[in-house]
């Protein structure tokens, strides 16, 4: 039987936000099991399945654009093999769209360029009880008092946007590190402005180097002068970075495709 | 914001704040969210320590699978909530949510405690007072819910006796329907007499224990003068025992975490009980006799376990699984049906005998997982004092079959402060692993072990019952001991803390008094007991102070024959005449074979239950 390599576009929501990184994998590798899908397995001592994830998500963060490829050891209808795993997946995780890659193309996973979020930043004028920035979805510091609103942090961002460089402190394993956050973000605009909250649309560096979506907000309150008092994050798309084009999975896909069937022309194996 | 929309958001923002929210979902694959509008019975099932024990643990998810079948009734789950959740709880003033509906569990008609270990009990005390549920169970209303518990430690959970409204002695499946069927008639009846009717009503249940209908008198020297009955209550409890694992339906949808847990895969129990009679072990002896479930029932189980989860391992429970009679079969037919889909099959807790290591060889074909053993003791001498039927060179074909098989790394479990144990004894322990040490020597590559040592902790209702625990001190100086003379390379030896095994030792055979050092060593801050980072032995002996209990007395005492226990009106079944006995022989150095495979030493189970040893290897599969 021949394998078969399908790209899942999964919805992560509503609880399931709460679910880590490792554990959605471990998540859907349980739902492949129950819906009867036959995983392709690593060799080795220690065989694991064939399956990633596009990007790791933080925790807290909601996500449409959550991409699983996945081997199977035999060829399944793609559409079928979204329905079995929608009767199986708990609440809030969904196969909203399912493609076929040929065998062999390179997993989105090492592609990754870009992300495009959605922040709901909660910003407060500094000054009352100063604290760090919380994580994404993180709790609000304590303190009342109107923030800055749409019109206000639309500036920021422009502003952001206009400087050479912009420097942020890093901090890993106990070692800080400043590094420039400016060409890691491509894109940014201020989309809502509804209560609390101003919502703003980003497109970020992902995958290697990236821009965490908690760093950028943070960026945004610390050029403002502001506190982040709440922050919650929820991914809308991810892409591959080809010299600032930013093509789609879907797209990438496509051309998987092409290339797959020119190389058979061509007469190479797979 | 309707109320509604502030709930749901009040919810995000208490599960945004601590460091590992899917413990708190309830959403979990196969959870079971029923509408409390269509049910009679909320039933909270509560396990006191962390959410990834709890959702290890077999004998939960039994009970979980039993609440939730019945029409009448919703289970839900709660655990303890991890020291942050704690925090924000109090903090916001929220009371203890069962997880399916994150319902309070004080609006629950039963709250159910599993008693594993001693050292979880100030988590059910801060459970209870999370809840907002009066920790006395003289002091609840007719508004709280009953508050129970069963378990292993239920056959000797007097240090907890004022805490529960009743006890529930041995295996739950049968005695659980029975008393949510009593319960659902009384509250029918518009629960007629309060809950003292309905303690009075359930006392009559067998098996069932109610700690407020008896009185103890105490010696002027602290020991127990007499239990008395009162209100009708039968002098003795006798714990309940399934005669028939196949007659109970088995839990094939269990929720499957989302975090991972500790055992986080499929569990099939193939037999409980077990009856090798090693002279230390409670398990031993309050689980018995042994009864097999067929080989046919274990596979059919474990592929819907498959299906119904979606794991990818498959473990087959019990006390000690190479002694299930067709333990080799299934193991086979498993590895063959689910081996080419990638699912792996593992024994836990196997013997010391090449045998074992073959079939762990065999399981281990999908996935290997390591190896463990636990000789006991160190000397020949003292594994007959404790009847753990193993010989030197039943150990050392174990080690070759392990090296040859090309498992490069061992654990090993000892035990020190057992009955009669000496100097030479504590000597074997190092001469032993000295020994396992040099065979992995071969290929280059030496064996690396893992030596774990724990203190003996002498247990109710075992031959060992009358037994002293070393002191603190003189543990202390074994372990120096075996620090010294284990410096080998690749031996790698761990300890655990003597001042936990002090207080496990304590209330494993304790009375009714030390609920008052267990309430004062909660209120000056101990919880999670069992993690060595919240464990503090000095809040401990500041309780005892206090209440002027010495822990002495409880732990490091040896009792003559005919001392009154404080458990002794609880019947886990073996005669307490056998018990002596055995302990007697232990002094002589003799063992006592299995029943199972010889004839019955007549530890009075069988005949006081009215019930059978069932071996039902032959079957067809
Ligand atoms: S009564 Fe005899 S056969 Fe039954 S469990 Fe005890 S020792 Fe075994």
């Amino acid at each position: 039987m021949t394998r078969q390599v399908l790209r899942l576009r999964l919805e992560k929501s509503g609880d399931a936000r709460f679910i880590s990184h490792l554990d959605f994998m471990r998540t859907l590798t349980h739902a492949f099991v129950r819906a009867g899908l036959p995983v392709a397995l690593t060799q080795g001592f220690h065989p694991h399945p064939r399956f990633s994830l596009a990007l790791a998500l933080p925790l807290g963060a909601s996500s449409e654009a959550e991409y699983a490829d996945v081997e199977l050891e035999r060829t399944v209808d793609a559409m079928h093999a979204a329905r079995e795993l929608n009767r199986v997946l708990p609440p809030g995780i969904r196969v909203r769209k399912v493609q076929e890659i040929p065998v062999g193309a390179p997993p989105l996973q090492s592609q990754v360029g870009a992300a495009r979020w959605l922040l709901d930043l909660e910003l407060a004028e500094k000054g009352t009880a100063a604290s760090e920035a919380p994580p994404v979805g993180g709790a609000p510091a304590a303190g009342e008092g109107p923030g800055p609103g749409g019109g206000e942090v639309g500036e920021v961002l422009t502003r952001m946007l206009a400087q050479p460089h912009l420097p942020l402190v890093r901090e890993k394993q106990g070692k800080v590190r400043t590094l420039d956050a400016r060409p890691l973000i491509r894109s940014a605009r201020v989309r809502e402005d509804g209560g609390p909250s101003v919502r703003v649309e980003a497109v970020l560096a992902a995958g290697n180097p990236s821009l965490r979506a908690a760093e950028f907000a943070r960026l945004v309150a610390e050029t403002g002068g502001w506190e982040l008092r709440h922050l919650r994050v929820h991914l809308l798309e991810v892409y591959a970075d080809r010299d600032g084009e930013l093509v789609d999975p879907a797209r990438l896909g496509e051309e998987a495709w092409r290339d797959y069937h020119r190389n058979r022309k061509l007469g190479f194996e797979e | 914001m309707g109320e509604r929309a502030e709930e749901a958001a009040g919810r995000e923002r208490l599960l945004e704040s601590v460091e590992k929210p899917a413990r708190y979902l309830g959403t979990e694959w196969n959870a079971v969210r029923k509408d409390h509008r269509e049910v009679d019975i909320l039933f909270a099932l509560a396990f006191p320590d962390a959410y990834e024990v709890g959702m290890s643990h077999l004998g939960s998810k039994i009970l979980y699978h039993l609440l939730n079948r019945r029409g009448d009734t919703a289970g839900e789950r709660v655990y303890a909530p991890w020291v942050d959740m704690e925090a924000r709880l109090r903090e916001e003033g929220r009371p203890l949510f069962a997880l399916e509906s994150w319902r309070p569990v004080r609006e629950f008609d039963f709250l159910g405690f599993s008693l594993q270990y001693e050292l979880n009990y100030t988590n059910i005390l801060n459970m209870l007072d999370l809840a907002g549920i009066p920790l006395q169970a003289s002091e609840r209303g007719e508004g709280d819910p009953l508050v129970i518990a069963g378990g292993p430690c239920a056959f000797n959970a007097e240090p907890l006796a004022g805490f529960f409204d009743f006890m529930v002695l041995g295996e739950g499946e049968e005695v659980l329907d029975e008393i949510l069927d009593l319960y659902a008639r009384w509250k029918r009846q518009g629960r007629v007499g309060g809950r003292r009717e309905f303690l009075h009503r359930v006392v009559e249940v067998p098996g069932v224990y109610v700690p407020s209908f008896y009185e103890v008198d105490y010696h002027p020297d602290g020991t127990v003068r007499e239990v008395r009955a009162r209100d009708g209550a039968p002098s003795r409890v006798k714990k309940r025992v399934l005669p028939d694992l196949e007659a109970v339906s088995y839990p094939v949808r269990p929720p499957v975490p989302f975090l991972d847990v500790i055992h986080d895969r499929i569990m099939v129990e193939v037999f409980r009980g077990c009856s090798r009679g090693c002279r230390f072990c409670h398990a031993g002896m309050v689980y018995r006799p042994v009864r097999e479930r067929s080989p046919q029932a274990v596979v059919s189980l474990a592929g819907e376990l498959v299906r119904g989860t979606g794991y990818d391992q498959i473990s087959l429970a019990s006390l000690a699984s190479a002694d299930y009679s067709a333990v080799t079969r299934v193991v086979r037919e498993l590895n063959e049906r689910f081996g080419p889909c990638g699912i792996g099959v593992s024994l836990p807790s196997l013997r010391m005998d090449s045998f074992s290591v073959d079939l762990a060889r065999e399981a281990g074909r999908v996935r290997r997982a390591g190896l463990t053993f636990a000789p006991e003791a160190g000397s020949q001498r003292l594994r007959d004092v404790i009847n753990k039927n193993l010989t030197e060179d039943e150990i050392m074909g174990a080690v070759d079959a392990a090296v040859e098989a090309g498992w490069d790394s061992v654990k090993l479990y000892f035990m020190v402060g057992l009955p009669t144990e000496g100097d030479e004894d504590l000597e074997g322990i190092a001469r032993l692993v000295e020994a396992v040490s040099a065979r992995g020597g071969r290929g280059g590559k030496r064996l690396s072990l893992s030596v774990s040592v724990s203190p003996f902790v002498p247990k109710a209702h075992t031959s060992f019952q009358w037994e002293a625990q070393d002191s603190v001190q003189v543990l202390e100086e074994k372990f120096r001991f075996l620090r010294r003379r284990l410096r080998i390379p690749g031996v790698n030896l761990s300890w655990h803390d003597p001042r936990m095994s002090l207080v496990e030792a304590v209330f494993s055979r304790g009375d009714r008094r030390l609920g008052r050092v267990l309430e004062r060593a909660w209120r000056a801050g101990c919880r999670f007991d069992s993690w060595t980072e919240f464990w503090d032995f000095r809040r401990w002996e500041e309780a005892f102070r206090s209440e002027g209990l010495e822990p002495g007395f409880y732990a490091n005492r040896a009792r003559p024959r005919d001392e009154v226990f404080p458990w002794d009106h609880l019947d886990a079944g073996v005669d307490r005449d056998f018990l002596w006995e055995e302990r007697e022989k232990a002094y002589r150095g003799e063992t006592t074979p299995d029943c199972r495979w010889d004839a019955c030493p007549g530890c009075g189970v069988c005949p006081e239950l009215g019930v059978a040893i069932a071996l039902r290897g032959e079957g067809q599969m």
